[in-house]
């Protein structure tokens, strides 16, 4: 059976077109201007949507094996295609951290049969402990593309180096959770007259910045592939800016709520703003709001991290880092980016398609944030994100002009969602996967 | 929702003009009345107070209320009880209100949060004490006769809050409610130990040289320096700690008009202060004491609604 989506601006994964997509046998087999339907065919009008790829999270938490988990990977899967995410990485930092060939291949097996494509992450230490390296020559043998002790920094300089200089030999991406421990602290939240007013201790921007640096020169020492997830400080951006100029392989990654919420949202004590790296100040949010727009960032990445209540609930020092996200993604780093006042963006994405449902400046602003959600985190996995004959049939649907609603947290059973009650702009209306509409809201 | 003060701010304006009232007449009779005969009090103490926890339960008490410690079960990451729970058997078992101890900043926003049981924070963490501000502010109102229904009742005063200001839950909530109410706060303490002024409002700032923070204030407020923070930090001497923020007969007088120094009590003499400021007539904190008690009770009348 055929599906056709008809109607839609198409982003082909490096621009916008005006299109018609059809799938068949889980495989795209015509992207035209016009493909007119045939009977028995599934019609899906995409007029005044945008239809994409499939999003890639390149940071998402399935928590398997996990420690009283409320939310299981098949319900997560289930959340991140409600979300337009049809492949994600799975942190390592699990009960069990992922450190050998066997943990690796028994996650992959897990893993197998849930709705989204999952990529096992690697720790890069034993234990996730940052004092042993794995075994990179198994791990990669295994099949692992994508080392994170996430959850930690890799303090040690000589074993972040050991780590850049296999991902040199083998190809695969070092991701760091950049934290410096001593410059960080037992701090809970930003450094911030939030923090003060608690009483509460806080981590400068620099408890980031300062790891950055030491890794970017060890990527110069080495000729590795590093890619620096959830950047919440200004001075990273700069940093590796200026290492891309050098030509060194270097990827980073922004969360969503990074984009959106301050750390005023903990003003009141709410252990759902925990999160690391912390909610930073408004200036700095709207400092990455304009580097996403500017194209700095590969990727937006959710940090989707579920939390039952018996880890959350608990005063600030106990309580769980992390916060849920990954089906309200896509609506959170646009109702962002919307809030940037027009001005001048480089045209690079919204030229050639009058279907778009939106003027230029938005056009624009839509097409880099579509672009850091599928081809972006795929350049950085190395692999490729078209819109082509012969690309697998996961495609989503967006309504960029949703009006703001309260997205339902509801779909998660772990209680830690910090958007109760915002409004957010825009939303996934559909998702296929394999050619089969997946998600549904509103397509017919 | 019912009541809480949680923090200073829950009492301003109109539940501290109140409270000060109630705490002034109770402070000049001599017979107290049973007000909350029929109430309870849990008393929830996460970190050990035994001088708090006996003045909360005398004030409770003194009104004719009853007071229960209750314990929480498991206090560490566990899938056991949860406060969620605590607070649920508390409200069960027909308590009040909630007074509330904890050694973690913010819990009883948590608590609040959690629930509509009515809470008194008795002191979290570094974060606040709000009962003990409010009655060091009823004393100095008293003292510099200042109406506390107006809006800028301290306007004009200033007051030093001297110490390791950083780890302290009363100089934030005295900083914050003096800004409140207009006056003007200088926190004073070497760097480790100061805190962002900011936080606490526009008429705060902060200052490491103990002669300029002082000079020309109404009222010095000494903290209890504990010995443990000073050997953390880069003031491993208590000499050299001495030498720059003890209070002693020679500062006070440079400093020109400070009509009260205070102190939220138990005083290292010798420590904080010398022998001859503990002897000095403007050392108030046996007052403080005192007001402290009738505060304590007025709060709990407010609390429950019986004010
Ligand atoms: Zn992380």
């Amino acid at each position: 059976m055929r599906l056709v989506a008809t109607g839609g601006s198409v982003f082909d994964g490096s621009k916008f077109l005006d299109a018609d997509v059809a799938i068949e046998d889980g495989r795209i087999v015509e992207v035209a201007n016009s493909i007119r339907p045939i009977s028995g065919d599934t019609v899906l009008d995409c007029r005044d949507r945008v239809v994409a790829r499939g999003f890639v999270d390149l940071h998402t938490h399935l928590r398997w094996p996990g420690d009283g988990e409320l939310d299981q990977p098949e319900g997560i899967s289930a959340q991140a295609l409600a979300g337009g995410f049809c492949t994600v990485v799975a942190m390592a930092n699990t009960f069990e951290p992922v450190d050998s060939p066997v943990r690796f291949v028994r996650a992959g097996e897990r893993y197998r049969d849930l709705g989204v494509r999952v990529i096992v992450a690697s720790t890069i230490t034993k234990g996730r402990e940052g004092s042993e390296p794995v075994d990179y020559a198994a791990m990669a043998e295994a099949g692992a593309m994508f080392f994170t002790d996430d959850g930690s920094g890799v303090q040690r300089s000589d074993l972040m180096l050991q780590a850049l200089a296999a991902s040199a030999r083998y190809g695969f991406v070092v991701a760091q959770h950049a934290q410096c421990n001593d410059l960080f602290g037992e701090a809970v939240l930003n450094q911030s007259v939030v923090a003060e007013r608690l009483g509460l201790p806080g981590a400068p921007e620099v408890a980031e910045s300062a790891m950055v640096a030491r890794d970017l020169e060890l990527v110069k020492a080495t000729a590795g592939i590093l890619h620096v997830m959830h950047v919440s400080a200004r001075e990273t951006v700069g940093l590796v800016r200026q290492a891309r100029r050098e030509g060194m392989r270097v990827s980073m990654e922004v969360a969503p709520h990074h984009l959106l919420l301050t750390d005023e949202a903990a003003a009141g004590a709410d252990t759902r703003y925990k999160v690391n790296p912390p909610l930073r100040s408004n200036a700095t949010r709207m400092a990455l709001v304009n580097a996403l727009a500017r194209g700095e960032f590969d990727a937006v990445a959710t940090d989707h991290a579920p939390h039952p209540p018996f880890r959350k609930e608990q005063p600030w020092p106990q309580a769980a880092f992390g916060m849920v996200g990954i089906a309200e993604a896509f609506s959170v780093a646009w109702t962002a980016l919307l809030g940037l006042p027009d001005g001048p963006v480089p045209t690079a994405f919204a030229d050639g398609s009058k279907r778009l449902p939106l003027d230029r400046f938005r056009g624009e602003l839509l097409g880099r944030l579509i672009w850091s959600l599928t081809a972006g985190p795929s350049a950085v996995l190395g692999e490729t994100c078209t819109l082509e004959l012969g690309d697998p049939g996961d495609l989503v649907i967006l309504d960029p002009n949703a009006a703001a609603s309260e997205v339902p947290t509801r779909l998660y059973r772990s209680q830690n969602s910090p958007y109760g009650g915002i409004d957010l702009s825009g939303s996934v209306v559909g998702v296929t996967r394999h050619g089969s509409v997946v998600v549904d809201r509103g397509l017919e | 929702m019912a009541r809480s003060l949680v923090s200073v701010l829950d009492v301003v304006p109109t539940g501290l003009v109140e409270i000060a009232g109630r705490a002034g007449e109770l402070l000049r009779s001599d017979r107290v009345l049973p007000t909350l005969t029929g109430l309870q009090f849990a008393g929830l103490f996460l970190e050990a107070s035994t001088r708090t926890r006996l003045a909360f339960e005398s004030a409770a008490k003194r009104l004719g209320a009853g007071f229960s410690l209750v314990e929480q079960k498991s206090s560490s990451i566990s899938k056991g009880e949860s406060f969620r729970d605590t607070l649920e058997t508390i409200r069960a078992t027909g308590f009040d209100a909630v007074i509330i101890r904890s050694p973690w900043s913010g819990l009883p926003l948590q608590l609040r949060s959690w629930s509509d049981l009515a809470i008194v924070n008795g002191g979290d963490g570094s974060r606040e004490h709000p009962t003990q501000a409010i009655g060091d502010v009823i004393l100095m109102a008293s003292h510099f006769k200042r109406d506390l229904a107006l809006r800028d009742a301290f306007d004009g005063l200033a007051v030093a809050i001297v110490g390791d200001v950083k780890h302290s839950r009363v100089a934030r909530s005295l900083a914050t409610l003096v800004d409140r109410l207009r006056g003007e706060v200088r926190l004073v303490g070497p760097p480790g130990m100061l805190a962002d002024p900011r936080a606490f409002g526009p008429r705060v700032s902060a200052t490491e040289d103990m002669a300029s923070g002082v000079a020309g204030v109404d009222a010095v407020y000494m903290l209890r320096v504990q010995r443990e923070r000073l050997a953390q930090g880069e003031w491993a001497s208590l000499n050299s700690y001495q030498e720059r923020y003890q209070l002693n007969r020679e500062r006070l007088a440079e400093s020109g008009g400070v009509q009260l120094v205070m102190h939220p009590g138990p005083v290292n003499r010798g420590v904080e202060l010398t022998d001859e400021i503990f002897a000095d007539h403007r050392f108030v904190a046996p007052r403080q004491v005192e007001v402290g008690a009738a505060t304590r009770m007025a709060v709990l009348e407010w609390i429950t609604e019986r004010l």
